[in-house]
């Protein structure tokens, strides 16, 4: 089954087509559309040519899905949309204007969408994840698995340009304004200091725009499944984007849809580094929309999703069965497994220390285990298993 | 209100429109403007050179060819390379954008001046952008002005070219301007009844255009005319490099591959083949009325959104309306010919070939 996410940004609409299968997940296109919702505001409202721009590049991926022979899309939202006044009036004119309907997507939804399609990375050492939003930032301890673990702040890239930006990219003064802002949100939000995290995992478009500028300018090839900062390389990055002659030209070349947000974003993620004191830092090319999509597939998020074959809305269509079944079937199989080897065991102590408890956190772990094997969702997860199996 | 105006790039039809424009717009409309005129594009800005211009310049361009303010090409890869000084163009383009105190600039021009005005739009600078080019190749609007004019002239000369090559039963390839997007050669190609339209989104293979015109021997057609964009390729040379490409032609003498295939199609099918280079005629003369009228809308809506404090955007063409896009979202962006598109798949319907 073809299915498709899309996102709506406060930079532009992103989708990502995923063919579902019995045993993997295969993304077959990922797709980018620049939308700078910023120059379509008025006041606090989405102008109409702003909402007739969103209705028109939600019309051209939803033909282009058509002509992929995609069967379900959802169409997700985070904070971009979530905060403008008229968001209902945005919501009913996009229904009206393609059928889709929207799933607005909260902070802690996002980050644990971000985890998900990152779980991956908890191999690393002590892994922090980031996604730098417009309005948002999100924030995930990648040993926590818990939706109510991940943390979110409720300010993003465009709040700390309104709030301290004059033109379109902060000056010197700016900049530092920017910088003790951060500071003070991090230590008010009770972000974890140096020594707890020794790796960051980077994620979303804005991310990805950064390390795109970083790699541009530090001259390291862009590798879409190995995209590694050098943190004195990104120091230096960060000022050339502050006072660099052609800074400009970096971002026009590599985000010009983001223009409003780079700056804003190099700065943050430099002071998340240096706050968390991170050593190893990784961009990953899988974030929300990956992680929604995964969390559909496998029933753990209710969206309801525009079905191509009858053009009406649904509510997501994949039921336990597909999945909790499956991992039910799964649970009896190990369950009948351990009684036998527990049988044949016969007297040995080590097997027979399968207790109610053991057992329980074997499960556990099992169950673990089985969702990142998986979770072939994301290329990256992909060569990440294959890598690990070598 | 001070404002300036500069036109970049390659002149088109409707330039002296759109300046009219917006300067009768303002000047009827907000109190106490000036305006301000650079000569030759971006190199008046670096130079700093700016005169007034007064009502009466408005007067008698409407439909008057070329740009009254002049022009110039500035590669946009050069505006932050420093120069004398270790000062790169873009900071004297800032610098002098502040000394002449304005408050706003508008800037005509194609793709490349687009990039240039999201540049200076970041570094500070109100900028508002109009969509210049016979080659209608800017994103996100669906023409701009320049092309209706060119279309017209190319037309004409492919009109004029079928008697010709119709009385010595020639073939005739007729090259149309237009390096990465086809849409004049499309458009006229089609307009004019063309045989075969080469574009630079449709890779071509001669051995096709050869039983073409062998076809329409023997079918007892007086001539064959085909439409060929400049920039238009044949397959074996699509996985080319720019520059090995360049080095190829050279090599054979030429800027184009289109005399090439002249060579290919005489040689392989005996008939007679000639080619017509259309050149600097489609950019030069006066606007067709479409293209005045279009100037016009866009110009005045540029205007409104100077004075509404509306910048960072470029105006463009929707549907029936004028509208506005976001610089940030078009800068750097072309818009081409899609070859599954409508115009593309008509052409086909009625019988034209594109050569792949």
């Amino acid at each position: 089954m073809k299915i498709a996410v899309i996102d709506i940004s406060s930079s532009g609409l992103s989708m990502t087509v995923a063919e579902a299968g019995k045993r993997k997940t295969e993304i077959c296109l990922k797709e980018r559309l620049s939308l700078c919702l910023p120059h379509y505001t008025d006041g606090g409202k989405l102008s109409d040519l702003g909402i007739e721009k969103l209705t028109s590049g939600l019309v051209n991926l939803k033909d282009k899905c058509v002509g992929l022979g995609v069967e379900i899309s959802y169409l997700i939202s985070t904070a971009a949309l979530r905060y403008l006044e008229n968001c209902d009036q945005i919501s009913q004119r996009v229904y009206e204007a393609t059928g889709f309907p929207i799933n607005f997507i909260d902070g802690k939804t996002e980050a644990y969408c971000d985890y998900v399609a990152n779980r991956y990375y908890s191999s690393l050492p002590q892994a922090v994840l980031m996604d730098l939003g417009g309005k948002s930032i999100e924030i995930c301890d990648l040993s926590k698995n818990r939706k109510q673990d991940m943390l979110y702040l409720d300010f993003g890239l465009l709040d700390l340009h309104r709030k301290f930006v004059n033109k379109i990219l902060p000056s010197d003064e700016e900049s530092e304004k920017m910088r003790k802002y951060l500071k003070k949100q991090f230590s008010e939000a009770e972000l974890p200091g140096k020594g707890t995290y020794l790796s960051a995992v980077v994620v979303g478009a804005t991310g990805k725009a950064v390390y795109d500028i970083y790699a541009d300018y530090t001259d390291v090839p862009v590798e879409e499944n190995g995209m590694t900062i050098e943190y004195d390389k990104f120091r230096k990055m960060v000022k050339h984007l502050l006072s660099g002659k052609d800074r400009t030209k970096l971002i026009l070349k590599h985000a010009p849809e983001k223009l409003y947000l780079i700056v804003p974003a190099a700065i943050t993620m430099k002071a998340l580094f240096k706050r968390f004191g991170v050593e190893h830092i990784v961009v990953s090319d899988s974030g929300v929309k990956e992680g929604y999509l995964y969390l559909v597939l496998h029933t753990k998020e209710k969206g309801v999703c525009y079905d191509y074959r009858t053009g009406k809305v649904n509510e997501s269509p994949f039921e336990k069965e597909e999945t909790e079944v499956k991992a039910e079937a799964r649970r009896r199989r190990r369950s009948s497994r351990s009684v036998e080897n527990s049988v044949k065991a016969d007297g040995n102590e080590q097997e027979n220390f399968v207790s109610d408890t053991a057992e329980s956190g074997q499960q556990n772990s099992v169950k673990e285990s089985e969702f990142i094997s998986e979770n072939t969702v994301t290329d990256t997860v992909t060569n990440a298993d294959t890598e690990s199996e070598k | 209100m001070k404002v300036g105006i500069l036109t970049s790039g390659g002149d088109c039809s409707g330039l002296n429109a759109v300046i009219r424009s917006i300067g009768l717009t303002l000047m009827n409309n907000v109190k106490n403007v000036e305006i301000l005129g650079i000569p030759e594009g971006y190199g008046g800005l670096i130079r700093g050179e700016s005169y007034r211009l007064e009502r009466n310049d408005f007067e008698g361009i409407l439909g008057l060819g070329g740009t009254i303010l002049g022009t110039s090409r500035q590669p946009f890869k050069k505006m932050t390379v420093a120069e004398e000084n270790g000062t790169t163009r873009l900071e004297k383009m800032c610098r002098n954008y502040r000394k002449m105190g304005l408050d706003c600039l508008f800037t005509l021009g194609g793709a490349g001046t687009h990039k240039t005005a999201a540049l200076l739009c970041m570094e500070g600078c109100n900028v508002i952008g109009l969509p210049k080019t016979i080659d209608n190749d800017i994103f996100g609007t669906d023409v701009t002005f320049g092309f209706q004019s060119a279309v017209e002239v190319a037309t004409e000369s492919i009109d004029r070219i079928y008697t010709t090559a119709a009385s010595h039963r020639r073939t005739m390839l007729v090259e149309v301007m237009g390096n990465k997007a086809g849409w004049l050669t499309l458009h006229s190609g089609i307009a004019s009844g063309a045989d075969a339209i080469l574009l630079p989104e449709i890779p071509y293979e001669p051995d096709e255009l050869c039983e073409l015109i062998e076809k329409r021997q023997k079918d007892s057609r007086s001539c064959t005319i085909i439409a060929i964009a400049e920039g238009a390729l044949p397959k074996s040379e699509v996985k080319l490099k720019k520059e090995e490409r360049r080095f190829v032609r050279t090599e054979r003498g030429e800027t184009t591959g289109t005399q090439h295939l002249a060579e290919i199609l005489q040689a392989n099918t005996g008939v007679e083949t000639r080619v017509s280079v259309l050149g600097y005629l489609q950019r030069g003369g006066t606007p067709c009325a479409f293209d005045r009228l279009l100037s016009t809308r866009l110009g005045g809506f540029a205007a409104l959104q100077a004075a509404n404090g509306n910048f960072g955007v470029t105006v463009a063409v929707n549907g029936e309306r004028i509208v506005y896009n976001a610089l940030a979202d078009i800068a750097g962006k072309y818009k081409y010919v899609d070859p599954k598109g409508k115009l593309v798949r008509l052409g086909r319907l009625t019988g034209i070939s594109f050569g792949d």
